[in-house]
């Protein structure tokens, strides 16, 4: 595999791939530093790469258990406690409005509904594409994703409702 | 609020996320994949080529200390079935010596007599059967003459007090004395005394020629 082959085939993905991680890690470095190292392996591994098929199902799944590696050996580091604490003054600076709360809501859903909602909403992919990325019947991709959806709408409906409440106030 | 607001707020949400982009350059990846590439591959984890001879070794170890512990497990158990055997005839041959000993404990009842066949012979006792194993050696050394005096070997037969003890002891300890009259042996008191009388009396009877008259003595106390 060339570097033009590669720029075009795999280095694409880094945009995608950064946007998955930042559903699963805590900050927008980690999910930089995770596409990164993701990047060098598959650089390293290049001419092996085209033997795995689907070339984006195959990153999104790497970005996937890439940062579940990282939180596992975060909590094991800091423990669960300090996570949630650091979770939560990480969200304090960053939610300033509305969005974020919904963004930092999205990536407290279940990870099955989070990475569907994702790949769905975000990415535009397929229900099919979907339940091949993730080894899912396509039934319950569809359930995560009705599941996940309403979670979201109940909470923009609660938030705005609170806002209109503290206007009118 | 109506519900399309919600849908609104929801797909500009998801759109926002959407035109998220990572800021990287494929020069600076290319960069930083090449200063990787360059300290990754230094060092080899796995090389083959030693781990052989390491395993082989091993193996070769495991194998001579089952060997060896399997050997010594071995003469372990011979040790152990010879002292098992050696024990075993230790004490079969303190059990016949005890047995030997209550047998022959009384060597009193024990005497030596001759006898001609040595069939009959061999019923008595170990002891003579020692005696025979000792003249088989000296039958080679001794000469004809010898040989033949030697064949007329001690005998042991049993001499026990049954015999004495068939006529009932007085309670008084007392033993019959007995008087031999004409080589016959009598030990009744009264008949003894009767014989006596009566040869008395025939010697008086003999005696009458000489005498004027005999008289019977009666002062004779038995």
């Amino acid at each position: 595999m060339t570097q033009e082959t590669f720029k075009n085939t795999v280095f694409i993905l880094k945009d995608e791939m950064y946007r998955f991680a930042k559903r699963f890690v805590m900050s927008s470095d980690e999910a930089e530093d995770v596409v990164q190292d993701l990047m060098i392996k598959f650089w390293q591994k290049k001419d092996e790469l085209m033997q795995f098929g689907n070339l984006k199902s195959y990153a999104l799944k790497s970005v996937k258990n890439e940062c579940l590696n990282r939180l596992k050996h975060h909590d094991v580091k800091k423990g669960f406690a300090d996570l949630q604490l650091h979770r939560s003054e990480l969200y304090s600076m960053e939610v300033n409005n509305m969005k974020e709360q919904i963004i930092g809501f999205i990536n407290q859903l279940p990870e099955k509904q989070k990475m569907v909602i994702h790949l769905k909403d975000v990415e535009e992919y397929d229900v099919s594409e979907i339940s091949g990325m993730l080894e899912m019947e396509e039934n319950a991709v569809r359930v995560n994703l009705m599941r996940a959806r309403q979670k979201v709408k109940e909470q923009i409906s609660q938030l705005m409702s609170y806002e209109q409440r503290s206007i009118s106030g | 609020m109506n519900k399309d607001q919600y849908q609104d707020k929801y797909d500009e949400i998801f759109k926002d996320l959407k035109e998220e982009k990572m800021n990287w350059d494929f020069e600076d990846f290319l960069q930083k994949a090449e200063s990787s590439n360059n300290e990754a591959e230094i060092i080899p984890l796995h090389n083959k080529k030693p781990s052989f001879p390491k395993w082989f070794w091993m193996a070769a170890s495991v194998v001579l200390i089952f060997g060896v512990g399997f050997i010594f497990n071995l003469n372990q158990n011979q040790n152990a079935d010879f002292q098992d055997k050696a024990k075993l005839v230790e004490s079969q041959i303190q059990k016949q010596k005890s047995d030997f000993i209550k047998e022959n404990h009384e060597h009193e009842k024990q005497v030596a007599v001759n006898h001609d066949s040595i069939s009959e012979a061999k019923k008595d006792s170990i002891f003579q059967e020692n005696t025979l194993a000792e003249k088989d050696v000296l039958d080679e050394i001794l000469s004809k003459k010898s040989r033949i005096k030697k064949q007329t070997k001690p005998r042991y037969v049993d001499n026990s007090h049954k015999k004495y003890n068939e006529a009932p002891a007085d309670s008084t300890g007392y033993h019959n004395s007995y008087v031999i009259v004409n080589g016959k042996k009598i030990d009744n008191v009264e008949e003894a005394i009767n014989i006596t009388k009566y040869s008395f009396q025939v010697v008086a009877n003999n005696v009458h020629q000489t005498l004027s008259q005999p008289k019977v003595m009666d002062n004779v106390d038995y």
